[in-house]
Order: C-alpha cells, then sequence, then structure tokens
C-alpha cells in the first residue's frame, strides 16, 4: 500500500525512528550498556596501541596507489597509440585515483594523528614525523598531478599551493565539467544531510554509553547548520546572478 | 536522451581526434566524448562552435527526435 499524503508519510518516518531507538534503547538496558562500552574501549585501545604501525601502514599503502598511477598515467602520456581517445580516457582514470588517494591519504593521516596524541603513545615524535612526512608527500604528489593534468589539456589553470586553488580550477573547467561538478556537489550535499543526522545520533548513543560529552552532537549540529544555511544562501546569491556554467 | 548526434561522423570526416576538435572548440576532450556518447547536451553556444569549426548547419551535427526517451 502506497501512502500518498506528505503529512501522513513524515508521521510514519518518525514513528519508524521512534520504533528503531525504541529497540535500540530496549537492546542497549538487556544486553547492558557497559557491553558496547567494553567492546568500544578494546577496539580504541588496539587502535592507540598500535597507532604508529597502522600510521606507517596506512600512509604507506595510499602513498604505493599515488606513485603507482602517477608514473603510469606518466608513461601512458609519452605511449604512441592510433586510438588517443582510448589512451586519454586510461589517462585521465589514472590521474583521478591518484589525486583521490591524495585526499583520502590527507584525510586518514589526520584522524590517525588525532589519535596518536594520546599519553599513552610512547613514540609521539615518530608518530608527529610520520604524519608530517605523509602531508608533505600528498602536497608534493597532488601539485605533480595537477601539473601532469595540465601538461595533457594547457586550458586548465591553478595551482594547488594557493589558497584560491579551486575556483581557479573551475573557472577553468568548460561548461560540461563544470555541469558534472555542481551534480557531484549536490549528490555530496545530499549524502552529507544523512551522514550528519547519523552522526548525531552516534553522538548521542557515544553520550550515553561512553560518557563521551556533547562535543560530537554539538560539532554535527554546527556542521549541519553552516552546510544549509551556506547552501540557502549561495542559493538566493546565484539566482540573483548571472547563470554562468 | 531525445538529441542525436553526427559529432563523431563529422569529426572523423575531418580526421580530428577528441583533444584536437575539443581544443578547437575551446572544450575539453571529456566533454567531446560525452557529446558523442549522447551523455550530455550542449550549451547554444558549443553546438554553434561545432557547426562552425564542421562548416555545416547545427541540424547537421544535432536532431531532436521526440520519440526517444531523455
Amino acid at each position: 500500500m502506497k501512502i500518498k499524503n506528505s503529512y501522513v508519510k513524515i508521521i510514519m518516518w518518525m514513528v519508524l525512528g521512534g520504533i528503531v531507538g525504541a529497540i535500540g534503547g530496549l537492546a542497549g538496558r538487556t544486553i547492558g550498556i557497559g557491553k558496547f562500552k567494553e567492546v568500544f574501549i578494546n577496539i580504541f585501545e588496539l587502535i592507540a596501541n598500535n597507532i604508529i604501525q597502522i600510521q606507517i601502514a596506512v600512509g604507506t599503502l595510499s602513498a604505493l596507489v599515488i606513485l603507482v598511477n602517477y608514473i603510469s598515467a606518466k608513461k601512458l602520456m609519452v605511449k604512441d597509440d592510433n586510438d588517443v581517445d582510448e589512451l586519454s580516457d586510461k589517462i585521465e582514470l589514472k590521474q583521478t585515483i591518484a589525486l583521490t588517494f591524495c585526499s583520502i591519504n590527507y584525510i586518514l593521516s589526520f584522524i590517525l594523528f588525532g589519535i596518536a596524541i594520546d599519553g599513552r603513545n610512547q613514540f609521539i615524535i615518530a608518530s608527529v614525523i610520520v604524519f608530517v612526512t605523509v602531508m608533505v608527500f600528498s602536497s608534493f604528489m597532488e601539485i605533480s598531478i595537477v601539473n601532469q593534468i595540465k601538461k595533457g589539456d594547457p586550458m586548465k589553470k591553478g595551482d594547488p599551493a594557493e589558497l584560491d586553488f579551486q575556483n581557479q580550477w573551475i573557472d577553468s573547467c568548460d561548461e560540461a565539467e563544470k555541469l558534472i561538478t555542481y551534480q557531484a556537489a549536490y549528490k555530496t550535499f545530499n549524502i552529507m544531510k544523512y551522514l550528519l543526522l547519523a552522526t548525531m545520533i552516534i553522538g548521542m548513543i557515544a553520550k550515553a554509553a561512553l560518557n563521551a560529552g556533547n562535543t560530537i552532537i554539538v560539532m554535527g549540529g554546527v556542521l549541519w547548520l553552516v552546510m544549509v544555511l551556506a547552501y540557502s544562501y549561495y542559493g538566493c546569491k546565484l539566482q540573483k546572478n548571472k547563470i554562468n556554467l | 536522451m531525445p538529441l542525436i548526434n553526427h559529432l563523431k561522423e563529422h569529426r572523423a570526416r575531418l580526421g580530428y581526434n577528441q583533444a584536437e576538435l575539443g581544443k578547437m572548440a575551446g572544450v575539453s576532450r571529456q566533454t567531446i566524448s560525452l557529446i558523442e556518447r549522447g551523455d550530455y547536451s550542449p550549451s547554444v553556444t558549443l553546438a554553434l562552435k561545432l557547426a562552425s569549426i564542421f562548416s555545416v548547419l547545427v541540424e547537421d551535427i544535432f536532431n531532436y527526435n521526440e520519440g526517444e526517451q531523455e
């Protein structure tokens, strides 16, 4: 049976959320929040105790993926092939993978470094060195990959070392590339709405089960608020301006 | 896609690859590839530019067919 009334639909979603929350709460009481807490603490203990090894492993693996794809794209760029179009597709895919892993490397390094800043970490200096090395490597590789892309497509502009790189880059993109970027950004906006809601729910559970405090809830809420306000502001602003794809 | 195009045929006729045509039209190779695959409908400006490069009418490259699904 398909419900057509929007008001009924939203109430159904809220009731469903309430039921899930109640079941979760009951499960927590029956199994015991202490057990969840124990599992979480054990996992974090394991990570914290081996953080330097994890930092090195993650940094090395990401670096390998970046280097392999960058070098492979470089080799393909000098290759003489009859099907130039197909070859260009391969090169662009490798460059995209390499650039994506640069970003993944940054994010994972920050997470792991955040965990490494802990009184129990006996290798704190080593953790700092690994973090700095990974950040420098990823930044340098990002510049090299962007330069490689610019070499293949001289219309592309922008220096990753400058603060307005993203603006320079999007300005040098053509209409189809801009449309792809905007569509991807809108999809990401929608995903983020659900992710931030999930973050707040996790924050509430962490507060109840692990005495994690209000930081996660407040951070999730602030980010959600800023995202929605920024979206509305730019939506209104762009409606008044000339649409320039 | 209701917009049918013959870009690939016109490009082949003049012996250009996608990157060369993109350079002449002021767009990237990927954009030419997207148009040829029917995954992107170009703006009026770009369609006119492409027609001018091939010295043909826009209708010779792009046809609107209402029978086709969007």
